[in-house]
């Protein structure tokens, strides 16, 4: 059987999803229980946009690194 | 010596106090000016002594006295906190914060936490302690139990999890290379045209060894007086120093592992529960060719899938049909895993090296003429994985995963 395929102008690419700056997360307050949560940055608008949970801007967290690194990032010590 | 005032400090630079913060102010001023005092004075007593057993000419004993007043002055008592113990002292601040201004206000004694720092074994030092009400008996109708009870830790599960080996030798930083996104691809090519070129790339990323280290220290009357629990003291460090590896490897799994953004799944799931989280996280996962074989929960967790009933009773899940609800995936319950959180990943992009519990004991400083020994417990371990097979692990908190993909 022939295969059809949905013609388009956009042309696809695969997006890369930063996770690593701690500007990619933000702290929010799910309504459903009232805890807080730190969340990336996608899930935590796409909560907030469906009124699920609201963004509490004034606590703050901390990330930590990731055990692998860029050759670049390695400091002799 | 110059005294701490910290009122007069506060209001030079400006500060509003209130009656009751001054209340507090006054008493904390007064306790560090306490204790700098009774410092001072303990050095200088020393000193003192010292100078009249060792009778110096008046010029030495003075330059001695002044060099004792800066010691006592600049001395600071060794005190580190690590991250996790900062967080803890926040979160008991914070928790506790309406007990602490009542407590300033009126003025009473509040008991907020005890602070202690580990001291080397002695017979005297409280090392052994009776318990609250004991007492030891005169009279011979007593025993002793030859078993020392120890404090219950969580069950090292990752070296059953991961592939691991043990070897003499850890690297102290591995390169890893890995592959990036291709240039041009192979295609369907007709006579006498071109072939498409294609450029494999690659890059090369780093993983730096770790070491998980402790120490003890005793003194030789300890060890000759506690022969048998200074022989489980000896065991027992060498047991935490796995445990923390343990701790150490499973904290750098989720520190790596993804954060959930979305699923197709989102919004579309009627009345998530842990069961649904565990799967739609293996989806993301099996959907970039990788096999999810794991899933670590808090054991609280289980008991609260394991429980869940209809309306009229019956349990949702029968205890024997669990195992099928996570589709395949290893369920290992830990008290290591945090309430409300999860971690599913592809346990074969781990591999582990570690080394054995390296046990060294020697003297430092002035230990050998004070009849002293210290252990040293170490082990070295590396963590491979490679940075692109990170999309085969992710950790999140069930609620926020649970809110994204139930249905409205």
């Amino acid at each position: 059987m022939a295969q059809a395929k949905v013609k388009s102008n956009e042309v696809g690419s695969v997006t890369y999803i930063s996770q690593d700056s701690k500007d990619d997360f933000k702290v929010i307050k799910l309504k459903e229980n009232g805890q807080l949560y730190v969340e990336h940055n996608i899930l935590a608008d796409n909560l907030i946009a469906r009124g699920l949970a609201e963004e509490v801007k004034k606590a703050d967290f901390d990330l930590e690194s990731k055990t692998i690194r860029k050759i670049s990032d390695v400091k002799d010590n | 010596m110059k005294k701490v005032d910290l009122k007069n400090s506060l209001n030079q630079r400006g500060a509003k106090i209130s009656a009751d913060q001054e209340l507090f102010l006054d008493s904390l001023t007064e306790e560090i000016n306490s204790v700098l005092e009774e410092r001072q004075s303990a050095i200088g007593e020393i000193v003192n002594s010292r100078l009249a057993e060792m009778e110096l000419s008046d010029e030495i004993a003075s330059q001695v006295r002044e060099l004792s007043e800066k010691i006592a002055k600049n001395s600071t008592p060794e005190f580190r906190m690590s991250d996790t113990q900062k967080r803890a002292l926040m979160s008991v601040l914070t928790e506790r914060k309406a007990e602490i201004v009542e407590a300033i206000r009126t003025g009473r004694d509040l008991d907020l936490f005890e602070i202690r720092v580990a001291a080397p074994h002695q017979n005297n030092n409280g090392t052994v302690s009776l318990g609250v009400g004991v007492t030891y008996p005169t009279v011979e109708n007593f025993d002793e139990s030859s078993v020392f009870a120890t404090i219950r830790t969580p069950e090292n599960f990752i070296f059953e999890l991961i592939l691991n080996r043990q070897s003499s030798n850890i690297v102290k930083t591995r390169i890893k290379t890995e592959q990036a996104p291709k240039e041009g691809s192979v295609a369907v090519v007709s006579e006498a045209n071109a072939k498409p070129l294609i450029q494999y790339k690659w890059v090369k990323n780093a993983i730096e060894r770790k070491k998980y280290a402790g120490r003890i220290e005793w003194t030789e009357e300890f060890e000759m007086d506690n022969g048998a629990l200074f022989t489980a003291i000896v065991k027992m460090i060498q047991r935490d120093v796995v445990s923390a590896l343990n701790n150490g490897i499973y904290n750098d799994i989720i520190t790596n592992a993804t954060a959930y953004t979305s699923s197709p799944q989102t919004g579309k799931i009627v009345l998530p529960n842990l069961a649904d989280v565990a799967t739609v996280l293996q989806g993301l996962i099996n959907s970039q060719n990788y096999n999810a074989d794991v899933v670590a929960i808090n054991p609280t967790q289980l008991v609260d899938l394991l429980l869940t009933k209809k309306a009229d009773g019956e349990y949702l899940f029968p205890k024997s049909a669990i195992s099928d609800l996570w589709a395949g995936m290893k369920i290992v319950t830990s008290s290591t895993v945090s309430v409300g959180y999860m971690l599913v990943f592809d346990s074969s992009i781990y591999t582990e090296e570690h080394t054995g519990v390296i046990v060294r004991v020697g003297q430092y400083n002035d230990q050998f003429i004070k009849n002293s020994y210290t252990l040293i417990a170490e082990q070295f371990s590396l963590l491979d994985v490679a940075k692109i097979d990170l999309v085969a692990s992710y950790y999140g908190a069930i609620a926020t995963i649970s809110a994204d993909i139930k249905k409205p």
